[in-house]
């Protein structure tokens, strides 16, 4: 039986910009997407500021706690990426003593998932598949719907442990 | 009559764990009816079923108490990430370590003594030759950190959850022997996250009234309920991140070794409210027993039958039954020829 985890989020989209905020702060993973340049496109200058995070930089290293801290108090934020980069944006924004309220977390910008094994605590990341090897150890892991939003990552654990002839067929994650 | 804990046995490689007959009057059998049904089943943590029973003190202590010590040593020296405590559940641990050092002093005077002066404190348990002297609340005189310090004492797993905005959150555990779940994944989730993989309709209403319930628990009023599954032999660390080790175990059972593989495992799991912190201490203390033990008692035998032959396909998957449970149901039939 399948039935929905509630640990995994739900992500709606965000079609206009949070009326409590005087202050607008665009976080992207690489291009702004689309959503995200509506939103922004929706501001007026000098209350809008945006943040490219390329490739070579983690979401930790563009928002470090001294920059958080300089952010007004009616600050919103609306980031747009893959979902590891959406939840490590918004943990770093959360440590820094933002309210979850502040932080708008659009739709994905992919499909693929990130996973954590719980054998060897390693993560691979971009993964589409299940079961799927496991980056660390090697294993072949089953990908659960059991999310982590510290890790931004789902749970993985050893497909064929009980049976090692036991493996099933590869599975399309939605 | 209470039980005096035993030399220690064995929950991995030889499996020298075994119930004497006291063990086996006193488990706490989880099936209040003949048919499986959901409930969260709580209520308040106040003694019951007479002196010795497991619910006559707020934490029970029994014959595997030195087992089930030694046991969490070995999994922490391997994995010390088996045991988290985020930076801000410090003051819980404090809250954890006193409940649990006045507690026990009061209920097991023979095996432990807590003398207070002030802050300064000196705990002795006789039982695993510990006499440690501390400032209460500086964590630099303790060995451990606090949390860590006593429930490498304690039987049973703890988790502190922390409370804020009508939820609870997962912020510290000593989790060593956990029915396939991961503390390390787990760590900082909400309840309903942590909740997540249990298979429940997902409008069920059911996680909100529980929280409701949880979040409202007052200091000195602790609440229980009893949690089951099944475990191939007398396995205590079935987390996720031993699975590799154990879950081929599920298919060595055969109708000849079944009432001596399969375990029932019983979870007694405690809500305590902490006075200073108002961090909730979850303790989930673990019984394992076996079906060929469980079945000298006729009533068990029966209502375990029963309970097992109408228990939904999704509870059997999530539990990890599915390659066994036909087997353990033809065990138990045995034992209930009226249905």
């Amino acid at each position: 039986m399948q039935h929905q985890v509630r640990s995994r989020p739900e992500y709606r989209d965000v079609d206009h910009l949070s009326s409590q905020a005087k202050h607008h702060l665009f976080i992207a993973q690489g291009e702004m997407s689309d959503a995200l340049s509506r939103l922004y496109n929706q501001c007026e200058n000098g209350e809008r500021v945006s943040i490219t995070v390329q490739a070579s930089q983690t979401p930790e290293e563009a928002l470090t706690p001294s920059m958080i801290s300089t952010l007004p108090l009616s600050t919103a934020v609306y980031a747009s990426g893959d979902e590891n980069f959406l939840w490590r944006i918004s943990t770093a924004l959360t440590d820094g003593g933002m309210l979850a309220e502040q932080i708008h977390l659009l739709p994905p910008t992919a499909r693929t998932r990130k996973v954590y094994c719980c054998h060897c605590s390693s993560f691979t990341s971009g993964v589409s598949h299940s079961p799927v090897t496991c980056s660390g150890c090697g294993r072949q892991l089953a990908v659960t719907d059991h999310f982590s939003r510290r890790f931004g990552a789902y749970r993985g654990y050893q497909v064929n442990a009980e049976d090692p002839n036991d493996i099933p067929e590869s599975e399309e994650l939605n | 009559m209470r039980l005096a804990p035993k030399a220690i046995q064995t929950f991995r490689d030889d499996f020298t764990y075994s119930n004497s007959p006291e063990a086996i009057q006193r488990f706490p059998f989880p099936f209040p009816e003949d048919e499986y049904r959901y409930s969260v089943n709580i209520e308040p943590h106040t003694p019951k079923e007479g002196p010795g029973s497991a619910y006559e003190h707020l934490f029970d202590i029994d014959e595997h108490y030195l087992s089930e010590m030694h046991e969490r040593a070995l999994v922490l020296k391997e994995m010390p990430e088996r045991c988290l405590s985020m930076p801000h559940m410090d003051l819980a641990g404090w809250d954890m370590v006193e409940r649990v050092m006045v507690s026990l002093t009061e209920d097991y005077p023979q095996h432990f003594t807590l003398t207070r002066n002030g802050d300064n404190w000196r705990w002795e348990n006789k039982l695993l030759n510990i006499d440690d002297s501390f400032t209460f609340g500086n964590t630099g005189t303790l060995p451990l950190e606090p949390m860590e310090y006593i429930g490498r004492q304690m039987q049973g797993d703890f988790t502190l959850l922390d409370q804020r905005e009508g939820d609870l959150y997962m912020d510290a555990g000593i989790i060593t022997c956990p029915a396939d779940w991961s503390l390390a994944f787990d760590a900082g989730m909400s309840f309903s996250e942590w909740h997540g993989p249990v298979p429940m309709a997902k409008d069920s209403t059911i996680f909100e009234r529980a929280l409701k319930y949880l979040t409202a628990i007052q200091v000195g009023k602790p609440v229980r309920r009893l949690n089951w599954t099944m475990t191939i032999n007398a396995r205590m660390d079935t987390s996720p991140e031993t699975y590799h080790r154990w879950g081929h175990e599920r298919t060595t059972v055969t109708p000849e070794n079944v009432g001596e593989k399969v375990y029932l495992r019983v979870e007694l799991q405690v809500l305590d409210r902490m006075p200073r912190s108002n961090a909730l201490l979850f303790s989930i203390r673990t019984y394992l027993m076996s079906l060929e033990d469980i079945v000298t008692n006729p009533v068990w035998a029966k209502r375990l039958h029963r309970v097992m032959k109408t228990l939904p396909q999704a509870l059997i998957d999530y539990k990890g039954l599915s390659r066994y449970h036909t087997t353990v149901v033809d065990y138990l039939a045995a034992f209930d020829k009226a249905n």
